[in-house]
Protein backbone atom coordinates (compact mmCIF):
# COMPACT_ATOMS: atom_id res chain seq x y z
CA UNK A 1 0.00 0.00 0.00
CA UNK A 2 1.22 3.68 -0.48
CA UNK A 3 0.77 6.33 1.27
CA UNK A 4 0.92 9.71 0.70
CA UNK A 5 1.34 12.67 3.28
CA UNK A 6 0.26 15.96 2.66
CA UNK A 7 3.19 18.18 2.78
CA UNK A 8 2.76 21.34 5.10
CA UNK A 9 5.09 23.21 2.92
CA UNK A 10 6.82 26.53 3.70
CA UNK A 11 3.36 28.34 5.07
CA UNK A 12 3.07 25.53 7.46
CA UNK A 13 -0.41 24.24 6.43
CA UNK A 14 -1.78 23.31 2.82
CA UNK A 15 -4.57 25.67 2.71
CA UNK A 16 -2.35 28.84 3.86
CA UNK A 17 0.51 28.10 0.90
CA UNK A 18 -2.89 27.60 -1.70
CA UNK A 19 -4.59 30.83 0.09
CA UNK A 20 -1.50 32.99 -0.54
CA UNK A 21 -0.58 31.44 -3.94
CA UNK A 22 -3.70 31.82 -4.69
CA UNK A 23 -3.69 35.24 -3.81
CA UNK A 24 -0.08 36.09 -5.60
CA UNK A 25 -1.97 35.93 -8.87
CA UNK A 26 -5.28 37.46 -8.46
CA UNK A 27 -3.81 40.18 -6.11
CA UNK A 28 -6.94 40.48 -3.55
CA UNK A 29 -10.04 38.06 -3.26
CA UNK A 30 -12.81 37.46 -0.88
CA UNK A 31 -12.76 34.24 1.44
CA UNK A 32 -16.06 32.50 -0.88
CA UNK A 33 -14.54 33.35 -3.96
CA UNK A 34 -11.03 31.91 -2.51
CA UNK A 35 -13.08 28.76 -1.30
CA UNK A 36 -15.05 28.06 -4.66
CA UNK A 37 -11.68 28.54 -6.76
CA UNK A 38 -9.94 26.17 -4.12
CA UNK A 39 -12.67 23.59 -3.38
CA UNK A 40 -11.74 24.02 0.03
CA UNK A 41 -14.31 24.35 3.08
CA UNK A 42 -15.16 27.97 3.19
CA UNK A 43 -15.01 27.89 7.18
CA UNK A 44 -11.88 26.65 6.34
CA UNK A 45 -10.46 29.24 4.52
CA UNK A 46 -12.34 32.25 6.36
CA UNK A 47 -10.36 30.93 9.60
CA UNK A 48 -6.80 30.65 7.20
CA UNK A 49 -7.43 34.40 6.07
CA UNK A 50 -8.46 35.72 9.71
CA UNK A 51 -5.14 34.02 10.72
CA UNK A 52 -3.01 35.65 8.40
CA UNK A 53 -4.72 38.97 9.36
CA UNK A 54 -3.81 38.93 12.21
CA UNK A 55 -0.07 37.73 11.92
CA UNK A 56 0.33 40.90 9.64
CA UNK A 57 0.75 38.68 6.56
CA UNK A 58 -2.85 39.55 5.10
CA UNK A 59 -4.62 43.14 5.16
CA UNK A 60 -8.68 43.58 4.36
CA UNK A 61 -11.12 45.97 3.61
CA UNK A 62 -15.16 45.94 3.29
CA UNK A 63 -16.18 46.41 -0.27
CA UNK A 64 -19.84 46.65 -0.01
CA UNK A 65 -20.33 43.72 2.68
CA UNK A 66 -17.68 41.74 1.02
CA UNK A 67 -14.60 41.89 2.87
CA UNK A 68 -11.48 41.70 0.52
CA UNK A 69 -8.36 40.27 1.21
CA UNK A 70 -4.69 40.54 -0.23
CA UNK A 71 -1.11 40.73 1.10
CA UNK A 72 -0.62 43.31 3.24
CA UNK A 73 1.49 46.46 2.08
CA UNK A 74 2.72 47.48 4.97
CA UNK A 75 3.70 44.03 6.12
CA UNK A 76 7.51 44.03 6.79
CA UNK A 77 8.32 41.83 4.01
CA UNK A 78 5.80 42.04 1.79
CA UNK A 79 7.68 42.25 -1.59
CA UNK A 80 9.57 39.70 -0.76
CA UNK A 81 6.85 37.34 0.20
CA UNK A 82 4.75 39.03 -3.13
CA UNK A 83 7.14 37.98 -5.11
CA UNK A 84 8.18 34.49 -3.98
CA UNK A 85 3.89 33.70 -3.56
CA UNK A 86 3.75 35.08 -7.27
CA UNK A 87 6.74 32.57 -8.29
CA UNK A 88 5.31 29.82 -6.17
CA UNK A 89 1.69 30.50 -7.70
CA UNK A 90 3.09 29.99 -11.42
CA UNK A 91 4.79 26.57 -10.92
CA UNK A 92 1.33 25.23 -9.76
CA UNK A 93 -0.79 24.48 -12.88
CA UNK A 94 -3.69 23.74 -10.02
CA UNK A 95 -3.57 27.40 -8.81
CA UNK A 96 -3.00 28.94 -12.62
CA UNK A 97 -5.76 27.46 -13.54
CA UNK A 98 -7.77 28.51 -10.72
CA UNK A 99 -6.73 32.01 -10.76
CA UNK A 100 -7.28 31.79 -14.72
CA UNK A 101 -11.11 30.87 -14.39
CA UNK A 102 -11.57 34.28 -12.85
CA UNK A 103 -12.24 37.55 -15.14
CA UNK A 104 -10.38 40.34 -13.46
CA UNK A 105 -10.39 42.97 -16.99
CA UNK A 106 -13.33 45.33 -17.00
CA UNK A 107 -16.20 44.80 -18.26
CA UNK A 108 -18.94 47.27 -19.52
CA UNK A 109 -22.15 47.06 -17.93
CA UNK A 110 -24.74 45.77 -19.93
CA UNK A 111 -22.00 44.80 -22.73
CA UNK A 112 -23.18 41.24 -24.43
CA UNK A 113 -20.62 38.32 -23.10
CA UNK B 1 -3.05 48.82 39.75
CA UNK B 2 -6.54 49.63 40.44
CA UNK B 3 -9.02 49.41 37.76
CA UNK B 4 -9.72 52.03 35.12
CA UNK B 5 -13.20 54.32 35.33
CA UNK B 6 -15.38 55.26 32.35
CA UNK B 7 -13.51 58.04 31.87
CA UNK B 8 -10.05 56.99 31.43
CA UNK B 9 -8.54 58.79 28.07
CA UNK B 10 -6.90 56.85 25.07
CA UNK B 11 -3.54 58.29 27.18
CA UNK B 12 -4.65 57.27 31.15
CA UNK B 13 -5.17 53.91 29.37
CA UNK B 14 -2.01 53.13 27.67
CA UNK B 15 -0.17 54.09 30.37
CA UNK B 16 -1.90 51.90 32.69
CA UNK B 17 -1.82 48.87 30.99
CA UNK B 18 1.82 49.16 29.87
CA UNK B 19 3.05 49.84 33.29
CA UNK B 20 0.83 46.95 34.21
CA UNK B 21 2.28 44.97 31.28
CA UNK B 22 5.99 46.21 32.55
CA UNK B 23 4.90 44.87 36.23
CA UNK B 24 4.45 41.46 34.67
CA UNK B 25 7.87 41.17 32.87
CA UNK B 26 6.28 42.00 29.46
CA UNK B 27 8.10 45.46 27.05
CA UNK B 28 5.40 46.61 25.19
CA UNK B 29 5.80 49.17 22.69
CA UNK B 30 2.55 51.60 21.74
CA UNK B 31 2.40 51.93 17.60
CA UNK B 32 -0.15 52.31 14.92
CA UNK B 33 -3.18 55.02 15.12
CA UNK B 34 -2.89 54.93 19.37
CA UNK B 35 0.57 56.22 18.87
CA UNK B 36 -0.10 58.90 16.89
CA UNK B 37 -3.12 59.80 19.24
CA UNK B 38 -1.15 60.11 22.38
CA UNK B 39 1.12 62.55 20.50
CA UNK B 40 -1.47 64.97 18.22
CA UNK B 41 -5.20 64.02 20.15
CA UNK B 42 -6.85 66.97 18.65
CA UNK B 43 -5.95 65.62 15.16
CA UNK B 44 -6.69 62.21 15.61
CA UNK B 45 -8.84 60.00 18.29
CA UNK B 46 -8.08 56.05 18.27
CA UNK B 47 -10.35 54.27 20.08
CA UNK B 48 -8.19 51.00 20.00
CA UNK B 49 -4.65 50.84 21.43
CA UNK B 50 -2.14 48.71 19.51
CA UNK B 51 0.69 47.31 21.89
CA UNK B 52 3.35 45.27 20.41
CA UNK B 53 5.31 42.95 22.18
CA UNK B 54 9.44 43.04 22.37
CA UNK B 55 8.57 39.03 23.18
CA UNK B 56 5.78 36.79 22.20
CA UNK B 57 3.79 36.31 25.65
CA UNK B 58 1.51 33.90 26.81
CA UNK B 59 -1.88 34.84 26.66
CA UNK B 60 -2.38 34.11 30.00
CA UNK B 61 0.53 36.28 31.12
CA UNK B 62 -1.73 39.26 29.27
CA UNK B 63 -4.63 38.06 30.67
CA UNK B 64 -3.53 38.37 33.73
CA UNK B 65 -1.62 41.35 33.53
CA UNK B 66 -4.63 43.60 32.77
CA UNK B 67 -7.43 42.03 34.34
CA UNK B 68 -6.98 44.01 37.57
CA UNK B 69 -6.92 47.26 35.02
CA UNK B 70 -11.18 45.46 34.27
CA UNK B 71 -9.77 44.63 30.98
CA UNK B 72 -10.45 40.82 29.24
CA UNK B 73 -10.06 39.00 26.52
CA UNK B 74 -12.53 39.39 23.85
CA UNK B 75 -12.64 36.28 21.38
CA UNK B 76 -11.84 38.55 18.75
CA UNK B 77 -8.69 38.45 19.39
CA UNK B 78 -8.47 41.91 21.38
CA UNK B 79 -9.10 42.91 25.43
CA UNK B 80 -12.17 45.10 26.52
CA UNK B 81 -13.06 46.75 29.73
CA UNK B 82 -16.78 46.95 30.17
CA UNK B 83 -17.09 50.99 31.31
CA UNK B 84 -14.07 52.13 28.85
CA UNK B 85 -14.48 53.18 25.68
CA UNK B 86 -10.64 51.86 23.92
CA UNK B 87 -9.87 48.41 23.30
CA UNK B 88 -6.45 47.06 23.77
CA UNK B 89 -4.74 44.84 21.16
CA UNK B 90 -1.52 42.90 20.28
CA UNK B 91 -0.65 42.61 16.74
CA UNK B 92 2.15 40.39 15.52
CA UNK B 93 5.68 41.83 16.17
CA UNK B 94 8.09 42.69 15.41
CA UNK B 95 7.89 46.65 15.44
CA UNK B 96 8.57 47.10 11.92
CA UNK B 97 7.67 50.29 9.37
CA UNK B 98 8.53 49.80 6.09
CA UNK B 99 10.92 46.55 5.70
CA UNK B 100 13.05 48.41 8.60
CA UNK B 101 12.71 46.84 12.15
CA UNK B 102 12.29 49.56 14.70
CA UNK B 103 14.96 48.25 17.98
CA UNK B 104 14.59 52.06 19.88
CA UNK B 105 11.48 53.71 21.13
CA UNK B 106 10.66 56.65 23.77
CA UNK B 107 9.90 55.59 27.62
CA UNK B 108 7.35 58.55 28.73
CA UNK B 109 6.88 58.88 32.54
CA UNK B 110 3.75 59.60 34.59
CA UNK B 111 4.44 59.50 38.12
CA UNK B 112 5.24 55.95 38.53
CA UNK B 113 3.65 54.69 35.31
CA UNK B 114 5.28 54.37 32.17
CA UNK B 115 4.50 54.12 28.64
CA UNK B 116 6.84 52.99 25.94
CA UNK B 117 5.71 54.66 22.44
CA UNK B 118 6.81 55.00 19.26
CA UNK B 119 8.73 58.39 18.51
CA UNK B 120 7.50 60.89 17.21
CA UNK B 121 9.32 60.33 13.94
CA UNK B 122 8.43 56.95 13.93
CA UNK B 123 4.72 57.88 14.36
CA UNK B 124 5.19 59.94 11.47
CA UNK B 125 6.92 57.27 9.25
CA UNK B 126 4.45 54.75 10.58
CA UNK B 127 1.32 56.93 9.60
CA UNK B 128 3.05 57.67 5.76
CA UNK B 129 3.86 54.50 5.12
CA UNK B 130 -0.07 53.89 5.09
CA UNK B 131 -0.45 56.53 2.92
CA UNK B 132 2.53 55.40 0.71
CA UNK B 133 0.82 51.86 0.55
CA UNK B 134 -2.57 51.75 0.56
CA UNK B 135 -3.48 55.96 -0.79
CA UNK B 136 -5.02 56.39 2.17
CA UNK B 137 -5.40 60.62 2.58
CA UNK B 138 -6.17 60.61 6.14
CA UNK B 139 -3.29 58.81 7.31
CA UNK B 140 -1.04 61.28 5.30
CA UNK B 141 -3.12 63.92 7.05
CA UNK B 142 -2.32 61.90 10.44
CA UNK B 143 1.08 62.25 9.67
CA UNK B 144 1.34 66.04 9.08
CA UNK B 145 -0.65 66.59 11.93
CA UNK B 146 1.82 65.21 14.26
CA UNK B 147 5.01 66.42 12.33
CA UNK B 148 3.38 69.69 12.88
CA UNK B 149 2.31 69.20 16.53
CA UNK B 150 6.02 68.03 17.53
CA UNK B 151 7.86 69.64 14.44
CA UNK B 152 11.01 70.38 17.09
CA UNK B 153 11.24 66.19 17.23
CA UNK B 154 10.89 65.45 13.80
CA UNK B 155 14.34 63.83 11.99
CA UNK B 156 13.58 64.98 8.14
CA UNK B 157 16.28 63.39 7.09
CA UNK B 158 16.20 60.20 8.12
CA UNK B 159 12.47 60.09 7.06
CA UNK B 160 13.64 61.25 3.35
CA UNK B 161 16.69 58.61 3.93
CA UNK B 162 14.76 55.64 5.06
CA UNK B 163 12.11 55.93 2.42
CA UNK B 164 14.76 56.17 -0.23
CA UNK B 165 16.25 52.91 0.94
CA UNK B 166 12.51 51.42 0.91
CA UNK B 167 11.92 52.93 -2.86
CA UNK B 168 15.79 51.36 -3.83
CA UNK B 169 14.47 47.55 -1.92
CA UNK B 170 10.88 47.37 -2.81
CA UNK B 171 10.10 49.45 -5.87
CA UNK B 172 6.15 48.56 -5.23
CA UNK B 173 5.70 52.12 -3.51
CA UNK B 174 4.59 54.84 -5.52
CA UNK B 175 7.36 57.03 -5.83
CA UNK B 176 5.03 60.13 -6.80
CA UNK B 177 3.23 59.89 -3.49
CA UNK B 178 6.92 59.51 -1.76
CA UNK B 179 7.73 63.38 -2.78
CA UNK B 180 4.17 64.41 -2.28
CA UNK B 181 4.43 63.34 1.01
CA UNK B 182 8.21 64.72 1.96
CA UNK B 183 7.19 68.24 0.37
CA UNK B 184 4.36 68.39 2.64
CA UNK B 185 6.44 67.76 5.62
CA UNK B 186 8.79 70.22 4.69
CA UNK B 187 6.08 72.69 4.70
CA UNK B 188 4.52 71.77 7.53
CA UNK B 189 8.14 71.55 9.86
CA UNK B 190 9.49 75.06 8.44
Amino acid sequence: MIVTSRSKGLFGSRTRERVLKLLGILERSYPREISALLGEDLSVVQRTVDALEHDGVLASRLLGRTRLFELNRTYQHYAPVRELLARMAQSDPEIVEAAQSVRQRPRRARKEL
Amino acid sequence: MKELDSDATLTDVAFAACTALDRAGEVAVLCGGSAATYYAPEAYQSRDLDFVLRFAARARVIDDALRPLGYVRAPERLYRHPRVLYTIEFPAGPLAIGSETISSYATERRGELLLNVYTPTDVVRDRFMHYWAWGDQNALRVALAVAAARARDIDAKLIEAWSARELADAPVYDRVRRDHFLAELERVLR
